[in-house]
């Protein structure tokens, strides 16, 4: 049997663990020990990287298809101030919309629609805006939606009071039947006056204020990542008519990359080029100075690396809000593509200090330390969103069942009116005691019971006009019968303002009693609370700029990336004089140069653009072995 | 007749393990990368320092195992030194002579050496100028890959 010996792989390097093993081998000699990674990145800071990778993929999704829905709603609105002749009132209009979403809880993308209905019928920016602010009212105040109360208004405005009278909004029935519009907006002003501002106050309208915040962010990212993709200023507009342009000519354009906007991230994604526009986003953003810091560290590294790990965990608790994912992202991107020259200045610094090993210990563990704490808080970021959507949807189950405790109360209050309406009970009166008939019909009887009701309601109509909602509930608990003996005796003796104080005196008297025995920590807990969404809310507004100009930054290097690919993939593809089409039909290639020629030429049109994008996609598709995946959140 | 590889490893490193790991938490694609990059590594340090080794220090049997060192895909550079086609004069594979012209007699087999091994020339303990410069390209390649693979 021949000899066959093995083969000797050398491995640069191996783990501890697997130290015992080597020494066993064959070969040991050529084991070696006391080597230490010295300049790379620690797999906590990988694990956190990958998280923001996550964190922005999600950002720039969300914030893109946000900053699209909004410039979609800010253009029909403004179609419709033009239509109306008040195009010079499109930005007072905005900025009015804008703050009034801060003020009153309601969303911007709920008080355009809302806005443009009322201003379709009254055809005047002014009464639009002060009937937004009536309907803003009357919905908090009804629980009703927006959208409901302003079409309402707007029926009313064109003429059809119906709407209006089912809102439930407590209106005269002859203002409704005269049709009288400035007294039912009067009527409304009064009954609801300042209750958007109440509700916007509560715990519940700071929640959803800092939510519209939140969105905001999204929006104005995902606007400066257009703005920065497109490499204007004029957002989508250039964009989208580069795809209009192309879906003329590219019948499989749709197919192959769906939604556009999105498959150019993922074709940007999917490429080599990507790692250019990474790395000089990263160099150009100087909105972080997670770099200067690691040079400063390096100069000045008597400190050891657990200063780093101090300063970063101030840093980080410094921060602790949302505005702090966004820093940190822009640490993991700006910070990673200078780590290595920071470290190499590090080690270098390590170096000249004492034996390397030791140092090289503490560099590791140092920069794991720090970023170990960088890490956690960028989680917490992430659940703080994911608490908050949870808490704005407890907020809605809370609004919730409001809506049913008052519908429970008409409801009570309803039967109570007509506890004693009963047609068995009217077939009864038909009958003395004897069984025979006392001459009362059914018919009759059950109209008695109808009147009585109806003599009920009016009693605690007056009650509730003349007393109080407490005088009114004493009474209505008691029943037709009952309450009608009551009522009347109360009313006849004048009685309805003294017991009315005295019921309100007394509910105010166990209401303080009440008060006076919440226990100190619950108050503090509230007033924490509000505090914390107030710091919230103006933590997110700061960021607004800072996230614009970062997607700005992304966008126009992945741009520039983009056009790197392109103009690649027509190069390699070898186009033709009759551009791009050839690529599709699969033409020979004739002649390189001249490829390159028509590729580098900045004149080419946008078809032939969106062309080279469809097969950079399939190129990169198919080097990735995938079939045109969209990005997805 | 499948015969396995005998494994060695230049240098122990602390965490690197925990590294590799953290580096799955990337698209596959990082990992694809640094498999090219490891490769690239081991061609550019490895692979000539390994040949430049046996050439110049494992004496007549120095040519036909140098042409044998080769680099292979895997996240940690690594060449693969031997084979088994009997290229030298007297029938002998490049695996039989590599670690005999290494230890001579002064290894395993001792005094049933062959004698025209001697003591040995020790050229495998020459080989450790290039671990320095490798480790650095590969920490920069986990730096870039990182980065590159962290933000989109």
């Amino acid at each position: 049997m021949a000899f066959l010996g093995k083969t000797l792989t050398v491995y640069l390097g191996a783990d501890t663990s697997k130290l015992r093993a080597g020494l066993n081998s064959a070969d040991r000699s050529l084991s070696g020990f006391g080597s230490k990674l010295t300049s790379m990145v620690g797999p906590a800071l990988i694990g956190a990287a990958a998280a923001a990778g996550a964190f922005a993929v999600s950002l720039a999704v969300d914030g893109v298809q946000a900053a699209i829905k909004e410039e979609a709603e800010l253009a029909k609105l403004g179609q419709t101030l033009k239509n109306l002749g008040f195009s010079e009132a499109t930005d007072q209009v905005n900025t009015f919309i804008d703050d009034l979403q801060y003020t009153a809880a309601v969303s911007d993308s709920v008080l355009r629609p809302s806005f443009g209905r009322l201003l379709t019928s009254t055809q005047n920016v002014a009464q639009a805006q002060s009937l937004l602010g009536v309907a803003l009212d009357v919905s908090a105040g009804t629980g009703k939606s927006l959208e409901t109360v302003t079409n309402a208004l707007g029926r009313a405005l064109d003429g059809n009071f119906g709407a209006l009278s089912k809102l439930g909004a407590g209106i005269d029935s002859s203002i409704i039947k005269n049709k009288d519009l400035d007294g039912a907006v009067r009527a409304l002003s009064t009954t609801f006056a300042g209750q958007a501002t109440t509700a916007a106050g509560t715990l519940q309208g700071q929640m959803t204020i800092l939510v519209n915040s939140f969105d905001e962010l999204k929006e104005a990212f995902g606007k400066g990542f257009i703005d920065g993709l497109t490499g204007s200023g004029t957002g989508l507009k250039d964009l989208s008519k580069i795809m209009r342009d192309a879906q003329g000519t590219a019948q499989t354009f749709g197919e192959t990359i769906g939604d556009a906007s999105l498959n150019m991230l993922n074709l940007l994604n999917n490429t080599v080029k990507t790692a250019k526009a990474i790395d000089e986003f990263g160099q150009q953003n100087k909105l972080f100075d997670m770099p200067e810091w690691l040079k400063n560290m390096g100069g000045g590294l008597t400190v050891g690396f657990d200063s780093f790990g101090m300063v970063m965990g101030k840093v980080a608790e410094k921060t602790d809000k949302a505005r702090d994912a966004m820093w940190q992202f822009g640490v993991v991107a700006a910070n990673s593509s200078r780590t290595t020259d920071a470290i190499n200045r590090v080690n270098a610094a390590i170096d000249g200090m004492g034996p390397a090993e030791d140092k090289a210990k503490t560099s590791t563990g140092g920069l794991s330390s720090a970023i170990e704490k960088m890490n956690p808080r960028l989680r917490a970021q992430i659940d703080l969103v994911k608490d908050l959507t949870s808490k704005v949807g407890d907020a809605g189950k809370a609004l919730e069942t409001a809506r049913k405790e008052m519908n429970s109360w008409i409801s009570t209050m309803a039967g109570n009116i007509t506890s004693e309406i009963n047609l068995g009970t009217a077939f009864e009166a038909m009958f003395n005691s004897e069984g025979e008939k006392t001459g009362q019909s059914l018919l009759d009887g059950f109209n008695k019971q109808i009147t009585q009701a109806g003599i009920f309601g009016g009693y605690l109509k007056q009650l509730n006009s003349e007393g109080g909602p407490e005088l009114r509930d004493a009474v209505a608990a008691l029943g037709p019968e009952a309450g009608n003996k009551l009522a009347k005796e109360i009313i006849d003796q004048g009685l309805i303002p003294t017991l009315q104080s005295k019921l309100v005196d007394v509910q105010h008297m166990a209401e303080t009693t009440a008060a006076e025995m919440v226990p100190p920590m619950l108050i503090a807990g509230v007033q924490s609370a509000a505090g914390y969404l107030m710091t919230m809310q103006a933590e997110l507004e700061e960021s607004s700029t800072l996230l614009e100009e970062m997607g700005r930054r992304m966008g126009k290097t992945l741009s520039e990336a983009m056009v790197a690919e392109i103009r690649a993939a027509l190069a390699a593809a070898g186009v033709a004089q009759g551009g791009a089409t050839s690529i599709m039909a699969g033409a020979p290639t004739p002649n390189m140069a001249q490829a390159q020629l028509i590729a580098g030429n900045p004149l080419m049109n946008g078809t032939a653009i969106m062309q080279a994008i469809q097969n950079a996609i399939l190129q990169s598709d198919q080097r990735l072995g995938r079939t045109g995946q969209v990005l997805n959140a | 007749m499948a015969v396995g590889t005998t494994r060695t490893f230049d240098t122990y490193v602390d965490g690197l393990n925990e590294v590799l790991r953290a580096l799955r938490k990337l698209d596959k694609e990082a990992t694809k990368e640094l498999r090219v990059a490891s490769r690239a590594i081991a061609e550019k340090h490895m692979a000539p320092a390994w040949r430049n080794a046996a050439l110049n220090y494992a004496g007549g049997w120095g040519k036909p195992i140098a042409d044998t060192v080769r680099t292979g895909s895997d996240r940690i550079p690594f060449v693969k030194i031997g084979a088994n086609k009997k290229t030298l004069s007297g029938g002998a594979s490049p695996t039989m002579v590599r670690y005999l012209s290494d230890k001579g007699n002064q290894g395993r087999a001792g005094l049933n050496a062959p004698k025209a091994f001697g003591t040995g020339t020790s050229w495998m303990a020459n080989v450790k100028a290039y671990q320095g410069p490798a480790w650095q390209e590969w920490s920069d390649a986990v730096d870039r890959i990182v980065v590159k693979w962290s933000v989109l």
